[in-house]
């Protein structure tokens, strides 16, 4: 099992909920005082630093228009890791293709990442969450064809040698692309995506053997994604098995007292709000789901992960929360749910969380539960069929 | 007067140049190696770190598809300098605005460069060189148009406090804009843009107040452009005009006659950098005018000039300033008086074949035995009263 260190980069100086509508898209960025915005950029990234030193990989990744991401542009903190870091691997989780405009400069952006970093990326792709459509002004029923257009045509950057090419598809029209820099690692970065509901998308990402992540999910649901991602992969289930993740919010403490404190500290991530009008934009899931939903079958599920209480979380594996020993013990539980996976993307850090009580979250669990939950999947075993350094170093 | 260190980041181990038609958009990056790639790109960074630690700013611009330039991302590499240079201003010239899709994006990742940095970020924004607008597939004959309206959809986005707005362009249209982070300087970071011939364009960046760019021009050339610019300049005092006009040699100090004459042969490697003809003018880039002049033959020979008439006429024109410290002085004070004035030096100290170790010294010797004269001969006046606020 490998674990990948994961802060989404908040700025929690906020007004009191109630006076605003909504966190995300129209929260005045009045509010934003650039003097915090830099103390918390620079001290986020120092804590991936010491994450790193203490043999954690990195996770980050990008949001718009949200005090609860000041990540604007994951390939710039990407760049900054790839040279502060040297270690870990950075994975960037991912890269909004459906909402940029361009994919042939995220394939130079993540080229130009790996090249510093030396071979040290995991290049993730996303569609976009619901409320960006509005920033952005795509067409939410474009945006899954989007990515898959989108990286295809990355692929195609990153991978074709002998001199410029042309693309032509129902999103992007190219001319003469031939890309320098290339990526480190031969053919490509490894890829991954996320997914949430949709089933057919899952089945495709299985098939192209991306790795999958799921977040913040109850483990009936990751169940239910990471089957259908076996069903469909093309290789062994234990090979498959390998290239899935899931993210829980961490909480680890010396006590169990310490861990609770903690971890209602983290929960902030979850309690931000995002106006009705900006949640489901028209299109942006299929008609079935959306039906699904009309009758009632997700009722409930994402208010209760709101509402209910740090037990019904842990129960469900959405917050990870303990002393070393009952977090060991609330990971193998829900490995043993999901029918396992490979990837434990931490969120150790949340809201008001401070750095002296992040690197403590940080050190407790590459520590005491890092090591004691490593054999559960054996991950090393893919280093052979994991994109190499042309050099063969890795 | 400022200095600023610049390096394209080149790759310069690719095919000996006469046996292809062209080291930029059409190249093969077969010829790219990766691991030749990740020390050059470690090593040009190092070296902006030293030229931090001695005193000098930062510039970093980026280029598409070409061996002369790795920096393909100039946002990256600002955002890592934001992060591993503690004095130094970093400028980015520049976000070539016309060829990137987004200008609201390019606000962001200022916005974050100038948070990182503590608010030494100087955003540039150019309209992209002609060889880009093939793998770009943008239109040439809009280039221009495309870069002012993205500046100020870019500027609007910094700005605006209010919640969110709509932006409705010609080229772009925007709903409920509303970024985060906004810069850390108020109300912007400094805006550059550059330019060669266009006075059309450079009266317009005047007009705005922003810093005005040229690079590796003969001084006659540069004058007629700065005169230009001074002209149309929305600052009442001299000074603070001064401190907008920006001009890039090429540059190698040496301890003496011979190790600086060596080295600026090896900096202007960069002028022989071959583009094939079919790149070099797209259709409707340049206005029409300047294409019937240059079908008369008025631009005729002077790129070419400066290709190939040697270092002695490229330091007569001042596109190239090379010497021992004393000899570097005072071609930039005699290229200070050709062109009237000028407030900031960005200097190609790094290009093609120089190692680490040259480029290190030739940077050391100018900042210590070359920056502190000129930094004293021109200096900035304290503004006079009524001048137009930066």
């Amino acid at each position: 099992m490998d674990a990948w260190y994961f802060t989404e980069m908040p700025y929690p100086h906020l007004p009191p909920q109630e006076a605003y509508e909504s966190d995300r898209v129209n929260l005045s960025n009045a509010v934003f005082d650039p003097e915090i915005g830099a103390a918390l950029y620079n001290r986020y990234l120092d804590e991936y630093v010491i994450a790193d030193d203490l043999g954690l990989n990195s996770m980050l990744n990008e949001h718009h228009q949200t005090p609860t991401c000041l990540d604007a542009a994951v390939p710039l903190t990407a760049a900054i890791l790839a040279r502060e870091t040297t270690k870990g691997r950075i994975l960037v989780l991912g890269n909004p293709v459906a909402n940029r405009d361009d994919p042939v400069r995220i394939a130079e952006e993540m080229a130009m990442v790996d090249c510093i970093s030396r071979g040290r990326l995991d290049a993730g792709f996303v569609r976009g969450v619901p409320y960006e459509i509005f920033g952005s002004n795509t067409n939410p029923s474009q945006t899954m064809e989007r990515l898959w257009d989108g990286l295809d045509l990355i692929i195609k950057a990153w991978t074709t040698r002998d001199g410029p090419f042309n693309y032509e598809s129902p999103h992007w029209h190219k001319r003469a692309i031939n890309i320098w820099p290339i990526p480190y690692q031969e053919p490509h970065p490894p890829i991954w995506t996320t997914g949430s509901t949709d089933g057919p998308n899952v089945d495709r990402v299985a098939r192209r053997g991306f790795h999958f992540a799921s977040f913040l999910q109850p483990h009936e649901r990751v169940r239910v994604l990471f089957d259908r991602y076996r069903a469909a992969a093309t290789d062994e289930p234990e090979a498959a098995t390998r290239r899935l993740g899931f993210m829980p919010i961490v909480a680890v403490g010396e006590n169990e007292k310490e861990a609770m404190e903690r971890a209602a500290k983290l929960r902030w991530f979850i309690q931000s709000k995002t106006a009705p009008q900006f949640r489901n934009p028209p299109g942006y899931v299929s008609v079935d789901i959306n039906v699904r939903a009309l009758k009632g079958e997700f009722a409930g599920r994402t208010a209760a992960i709101r509402q209910e209480g740090m037990d019904y979380l842990i129960e469900k594996g959405v917050v990870m929360a303990g002393t070393p020993d009952q977090v060991i013990a609330q990971v193998e539980r829900f490995y043993q749910r999901v029918g396992g996976f490979g990837h434990l993307l931490v969120m150790l850090q949340a809201g008001f969380l401070d750095h002296e009580e992040t690197v403590r979250n940080i050190t407790l669990f590459a520590k005491e539960v890092y090591p004691r939950i490593r054999h559960l999947a054996d991950t090393a075993k893919d280093d052979g069929a994991r994109p190499t350094a042309r050099t063969g170093q890795a | 007067m400022y200095a600023w260190h610049f390096t394209e980041m080149p790759y310069p181990g690719h095919p000996d140049p006469d046996t292809v038609p062209s080291v930029r958009v059409s190249l093969p990056n077969k010829h790219f190696d990766p691991k030749v790639g990740a020390d050059l790109y470690n090593r040009y960074l190092d070296e902006h770190m030293v030229a931090d630690d001695l005193g000098l700013n930062c510039m970093l611009n980026e280029h598409h598809q070409t061996a002369t330039c790795l920096d393909v991302a100039a946002p990256l590499s600002a955002a890592i300098l934001a992060r591993q240079t503690s004095k130094a201003r970093i400028c980015v010239l520049g976000n070539p605005m016309s060829n990137r899709d987004d200008p609201v994006r390019v606000a962001e990742e200022m916005a974050m460069v100038d948070c990182i940095s503590r608010g030494r970020l100087d955003a540039g924004f150019v309209r992209g060189v002609p060889y880009e607008v093939f793998a770009a597939n943008t239109n040439p004959t809009q280039t221009l148009e495309r870069l002012w309206e993205g500046i100020d959809l870019c500027v609007k986005a910094w700005t605006h406090r209010d919640g969110c707005f709509n932006f409705e362009g010609k080229f772009w249209h925007k709903r409920s804009v509303n970024i985060w982070p906004t810069p850390y300087q108020q109300p912007h970071p400094p805006v550059w843009i550059t330019g060669s011939s266009d006075k059309e364009n450079i009266r317009k960046v005047a007009s705005r107040g922003f810093t005005f760019a040229m690079f590796l021009q003969p001084h006659e050339k540069v004058r007629e452009m700065f005169d230009a610019y001074r002209e149309a300049s929305i600052y009442d005092d001299p000074e603070e005009v001064r401190r907008h006009i920006a001009y890039m040699p090429l540059v190698a100090t040496g301890e003496n006659e011979d190790e600086a004459e060596r080295l600026a042969k090896k900096v202007s490697w960069y002028l022989g950098a071959k583009t094939a003809p079919q790149f070099r003018n797209p259709p409707g880039y340049v206005p029409v005018s300047f294409n019937v002049n240059a079908l008369k033959g008025t631009y005729s020979g002077r790129t070419d000039a400066v290709r190939t008439r040697g270092i002695d006429y490229l330091k007569e024109q001042g596109v190239l300033m090379y010497g021992t410290p004393d000899q570097l002085f005072e071609q930039v004070k005699t290229f200070y008086d050709h062109v009237g004035g000028f407030g900031q030096l960005l200097m190609m100290q790094q290009a093609g074949h120089m190692t680490h170790e040259e480029t290190v010294k030739s940077m050391t010797l100018f900042a210590k035995e070359v920056y502190p004269r000129i930094r004293e001969e021109f200096a900035f006046k304290p503004a006079k009263k009524g001048a137009a606020a930066e």
